[in-house]
């Protein structure tokens, strides 16, 4: 046996040190929640390895199908493999991943798979589907700007086949939906996440009512919205990335909403957000002027020219800037009436009065970036954890000349603006400004709650930057138990203080 | 069992954030633990426990020994600190560095957290066993686990040739 087992014996010297009997030793159970996290070509393998392995693998409840396409089984092998695993397990299958060529929608076996899974004795509670183009289409789809026509593109999926008792995160990855029938009878979906998605206003709106139990959605590089207006008042969480909303403005009614995500999404027309329970909200940007790298995506998808066209200028103008969106959705900048927005009364409802948590990249060295989130702060009595990444953004010193007092004054003035319960609060990419450091200054010198402050200095801050900032350590501090930390990003120095 | 049985069940106020409240837990070796009440409910089956009125009473983990209870515990005040602050990165150094630990001591933490039903912690514990087996061959994995081969050749045999697509 051993002269078997000699040409790998020495490649595994290394493993067998660390490693023992021990492990076999683990109950039935746990063995196979082990192998359900291996690929299930693996996991189909383990097969031979003994007497009590076998089998064992037709017991595991997460099943990912995620990996054939990319090594390019042909169509009739993803299906074999995905029918010959079905046909053999035996228990639950609570989370399986399915990805798959669009053919497979054309020939019903994605129906048959879901339909399988929706089985009383599979009990499936977390799907992801992903479709992909057919193997034979040679080369990476995002480099093939083509227009399919919509007929054969439509990877569609009979009514109410996401309907099912058990299911309660769903997960769809560069799907076509024409309409929202699949979704008849979704009574018990918690969280829905689309990726790379294209379905009309219409649809989505359709689904989210299908839904009533929607807590948490995601929709990220979504396309075939012309706006975006949610209104779903069980909805916890949500989160839009990689959006573009150029006609309308975005309007979320979602009266128990927690946690609001923002990230690299452009709509000049403005945010309006009807959410008095947020307590957690990010805004954050991506990449540069190169909007949406991977967002080709949906030119194959939308089979009218013109959306495409538009789509791609905007994709070149770039993100709608986080202080512009806190501008917006606090009310400091009332947009002119339109046709669009007819519809609202002029009082405007405070959504951030339960905020806890604030994630935003701005730029604090501008004076109008500052005015703005000197502004928001002002709608936020509970604020306790503040974390900003500083952006390089645009910036002009013949701003700091609009202000009839000198600009080191800025955030003095505001001294009442700010949210006394922060308690933590943390700072990258600093470069040691004059309205970065008064506005550290502020907050260390007035906030008695203050425990943590953490600033990150900038890559190329100058010495001199370095130096003011590291001048915030010998401020009387308001608090009696604040501790802070300099990090500099060249020497990896860290300065410490803390006032007992 | 229980030692003291006596007390009587605290008001089931047992998911009310009181940060103050304290929980004891005992291992298998007679060793108490004092932790905060957020810190002891990552596991399941003590917030079952504290809901079913075990709260004020020492709480016996028959199967943990204390050195491992003290490093589950160091788990789970780690994760509930994580949870209020959301630092995705921070968060997998951390569990990288906790997971970097012998067999033996892997073994003990998948089933204390099996026991206690620290999903967590068994995630992070099954996810190192899977890393250490993954793209191996049914013979190697024997070799790792020092599993002794009882397949017959002909056995082995039927199992590839039945799933010749895993084989490949």
């Amino acid at each position: 046996m051993e002269i078997v087992y000699m040409d790998i014996e020495e490649d595994l010297q290394e493993e067998k040190e660390v490693t023992d009997a021990i492990i076999n030793r683990l109950p039935v159970s746990l063995l196979s929640l082990i192998i359900s996290r291996l690929p299930i070509e693996e996991a189909v393998r383990t097969d031979a390895v003994s007497r009590r392995w076998k089998h064992l693998w037709r017991w595991i409840m997460h099943i990912d199908f995620d990996s054939f396409t990319e090594k390019r089984y042909s169509l009739d092998q993803v299906s074999r493999i995905i029918n010959c695993v079905f046909s053999l397990h035996c228990g639950n299958i609570c989370s399986c991943r399915i990805t798959h060529y669009l053919s497979h929608n054309k020939n019903g076996d994605v129906k048959g798979w879901i339909e399988h899974l929706r089985d009383r004795r599979r009990r499936i509670q977390e799907l992801a589907l992903t479709c992909v183009d057919d193997p034979h289409d040679l080369g990476d789809l995002l480099f093939l700007p083509v227009i399919i026509e919509q007929e054969q593109i439509s990877n569609d999926l009979p009514p109410g086949i996401f309907g099912c008792q058990s299911l309660r995160v769903l997960e769809l990855n560069k799907y076509f939906l024409r309409d929202a029938s699949p979704f008849e009878n979704c009574a018990n979906l918690q969280t829905l996440n689309l990726q790379s998605v294209c379905l009309s206003d219409d649809t989505l709106n359709k689904i989210i009512s299908n839904c009533v139990a929607l807590e948490n959605l995601i929709l990220s590089k979504c396309c075939g919205l012309s706006k975006l207006w949610i209104n779903c008042g069980n909805l916890k969480s949500l989160e839009i990335s990689f959006f573009i909303c150029k006609w309308e403005e975005i309007d979320i009614q979602a009266m128990n909403l927690a946690s609001l995500v923002i990230d690299t999404v452009h709509c000049p027309h403005g945010f309006r957000f009807n959410t008095p329970k947020l307590t957690e909200l990010r805004i954050n940007h991506q990449g540069g002027q190169n909007f949406f790298p991977n967002h080709q995506w949906e030119f194959r998808m939308v089979n009218n020219q013109q959306l495409l066209r538009r789509n791609f200028m905007i994709g070149r103008g770039g993100y709608t800037k986080t202080a512009e969106i806190l501008e917006s959705c606090s009310g400091l900048y009332v947009k002119p009436r339109t046709s669009h927005n007819l519809h609202y009364d002029d009082e405007y409802t405070c959504s951030f009065n339960n905020l806890r948590r604030l994630f935003i990249k701005v730029n604090l060295k501008d004076v109008r970036q500052a005015t703005i989130i000197a502004f928001f702060f002002r709608w936020c009595f509970c604020l306790q954890e503040l974390n900003i990444e500083i952006d390089d953004g645009r910036m002009s010193e013949s701003d700091h000349d609009c202000l009839p007092y000198p600009v080191s004054q800025f955030w003095e003035r505001r001294e009442y603006w700010i949210s006394y319960s922060l308690r933590r609060v943390q700072m990258k990419g600093f470069r040691g400004h004059v309205l970065e450091i008064e506005f550290a200054k502020l907050l260390l010198t007035k906030i008695s709650l203050l425990e943590n402050m953490v600033i990150q200095l900038h890559d190329e801050c100058s010495p001199k930057g370095e130096a003011s900032t590291r001048g915030l350590l010998s401020l009387p501090m308001a608090s009696t138990h604040v501790s802070i930390v300099i990090k500099s990003a060249r020497n990896r120095l860290k300065a410490k203080a803390v006032q007992s | 069992m229980a030692s003291s049985s006596s007390s009587l069940p605290s008001p089931s106020s047992s998911s009310s954030s009181s940060s103050s409240k304290k929980l004891v837990l005992r291992s298998s070796d007679e060793k108490h633990f004092e932790v905060d009440e957020a810190v002891a409910l990552q596991s399941e089956m003590i917030k079952q426990m504290v809901e079913d009125g075990f709260g004020g009473d020492v709480i016996p983990l028959l199967n943990v020994s204390s050195n491992i209870l003290s490093k589950v515990i160091d788990y789970c005040k780690k994760h509930v600190d994580f949870d209020s602050k959301k630092k995705m990165d921070d968060r997998r150094r951390w569990d990288a560095e906790y997971i970097d630990v012998g067999v033996d001591e892997l073994y003990h933490l998948i089933m204390a957290a099996n026991y206690r039903n620290i999903k967590g912690l068994l995630d992070l514990t099954c996810q190192k066993v899977a890393d250490t087996i993954k793209g191996k061959k049914p013979k190697q994995i024997r070799i790792i686990f020092n599993i002794k081969n009882d397949v017959t050749p002909e056995g082995e045999q039927k199992i590839r040739k039945e799933h010749s697509w895993a084989f490949e």
